[in-house]
């Protein structure tokens, strides 16, 4: 992507996030709850990014190892780091949310919010990884592994909580999971899009990050060697007279 | 009270996406002073 | 490569690792005793109520399984050297085979590590009968046996860093919590009479899941380890 893409992307994931506020500002408050489930107009969409975000790791790992490709790796892991950008959010978001309506800022029984906490810090884990691997192809078969693993786990988790609720018959679900109001879900829609412009925007800057380190490492590498016979040079024909 | 947490949450999610800007931002300046330099 | 000959392989691995261990391998040496003095200093933390403490035993048994076991999972010795990697390249062992080896080994020593450490919690915890107790065998064994695949595949992506030490628990720890919980389940289960097939199958599903991950990319991996 060229630097003008980049700039355009950028505002324009701002502008919608602009929007998104607008919308969310200007919805009706909700039955239930009043205005305090507008925090579900920047929670869903934080809970959402990150899934997306780590889905598109797995795939760029994938692709790696199935292609070799850097440009798939560098996604990848460009999207993990967004995508713990987006969980940390989200979890941040659900204890708000939460804390008024459990009175702790933790619901032990609430499968979506300890799925989220455990992606958090298994894609940690993944970004841990990356950094203790200086070579960049061993760097990307490792974190390709890793964020099969991951992604594979998280609906375990999450299947593995949603029983132990069930059985446990825990706190209601108090947030609704489809708003019946369609004026609230036109404002859910639009922040999600936004959160999603914001997602490529970062994800996309990220890369060309990474794309910048990774040539800057190479001729770093490569300057720092002296390449094995150049004190040797070729003959040159024509010197000796003078002649250029 | 209710409010005022909306308004906090709102917050956390906006100024963590400036933090994270002004992190790609700084790295970027880095890269390319590194580069040039 | 032939059913037989992979399993034969599979046998020769796993009776490596174990002759390794049996050797000079201070996996179990060191662990069990760690476990057996976190089992000692968490009343000490908790409170030694001794109600509370037989309410927690189980639990505490299956977390400190977890969380120490899992050092035997991906112990130093359960890591390959560079000449020892050639060398099995070498003579032909399908990384696969590895693998599967190397995880059965890990889940002998992690079932000889719970079973030393059950009747520690036994008698520090004092849980009291638990209805129908012999499948709290059974999920021991799918415990060690999720632990050690879960330890072995995060050990293969480690091998060779300088910060495995501390990378791998970090990477096992959130990727066991199914385990942990479902073997917590089952406890509770057993003890309030209900039944405990959803857990087991929750409990096999996730090793299957890993074991087929591991297997499937035992290749990739071991062509970059250098």
């Amino acid at each position: 992507m060229r630097q003008r893409s980049h700039q355009a992307l950028n505002v324009l994931a701002v502008l919608a996030i602009g929007l998104g506020f607008t919308f969310a500002a200007l919805a009706p408050a909700e039955r239930t709850q009043g205005d305090f489930a507008k925090i579900m107009f920047v929670h869903v969409p934080s809970a959402w990014l990150a899934f997306l975000a780590f889905g598109v790791t797995l795939v760029g790992g994938v692709v790696w190892l199935v292609k070799k490709s850097p440009l798939a790796d560098r996604i990848a892991a460009s999207s993990a780091e967004v995508g713990v950008f987006f969980t940390a959010l989200a979890l941040m978001t659900g204890m708000i949310w939460g804390y008024p309506v459990w009175g702790t800022f933790w619901d032990w029984g609430d499968a979506r919010m300890m799925s989220t906490a455990i992606m958090f810090f298994v894609y940690l884990g993944y970004l841990a990884l990356r950094r203790s691997i200086p070579d960049p192809e061993t760097r990307a078969k490792r974190s390709a592994v890793l964020g099969i693993i991951a992604f594979v786990q998280v609906p375990l988790v999450y299947f593995s909580v949603t029983l132990f609720r069930t059985l446990h018959q825990g706190t209601t679900v108090v947030r609704p999971d489809a708003p019946i109001d369609p004026e609230f879900l036109r404002a859910l829609m639009i922040n999600l899009g936004a959160f999603t412009l914001v997602y490529l925007a970062f994800t996309s800057w990220r890369t060309r990050l990474a794309r910048l380190e990774d040539e800057l490492e190479e001729s770093e590498a490569l300057s720092d060697f002296d390449i094995a016979g150049s004190g040797i040079t070729a003959p040159q024909l024509g010197e000796v007279t003078g002649d250029v | 009270m209710s409010e005022g947490w909306v308004i906090f949450g709102y917050s956390v999610v906006y100024g963590f996406m400036v933090l994270y800007t002004l992190y790609l931002v700084g790295r970027t300046r880095r890269i390319n002073r590194r580069k040039e330099g | 490569m032939s059913g037989r000959a992979f399993w034969s392989q599979v046998k020769e691995i796993a009776r490596k690792d174990l002759l390794i261990e049996g050797r000079a391998g201070e996996a179990l040496f060191i662990t069990i005793p760690f476990g057996a003095v976190a089992l000692m200093l968490i009343p000490l933390a908790i409170g030694t109520d001794k109600p509370l403490l037989a309410q927690v035993g189980p639990g505490m048994f299956l977390a400190v399984a977890l969380l120490f076991g899992m050092l035997i999972a991906f112990r130093q010795t359960a890591a390959d050297t560079p000449p020892q990697k050639e060398l099995l390249t070498l003579l032909g062992t399908d990384p696969a085979a590895q693998f599967v080896g190397r995880m059965a080994a890990s889940t002998l020593l992690l079932l000889i590590f719970e079973a030393v450490l059950a009747p520690v919690t036994v008698i520090l915890y004092n849980p009291g009968r638990i209805p129908r107790w012999p499948w709290l065998l059974l999920v021991m064994f799918l415990l060690a046996l999720g632990l050690a695949l879960v330890g072995t595949l995060a050990g293969s992506v480690t091998a060779g860093l300088r910060t495995r030490n501390t990378l791998t628990p970090l990477l096992v720890a959130p990727l066991s919590m199914p385990l942990l919980l479902a073997s917590a389940q089952v406890v509770e289960a057993l003890r309030k009479e209900a039944s405990i097939l959803l857990w087991i199958t929750l409990l096999a599903t996730m090793n299957l899941t890993i074991a087929v991950i591991g297997v499937v990319t035992a290749r990739p991996l071991e062509e970059s380890s250098r």
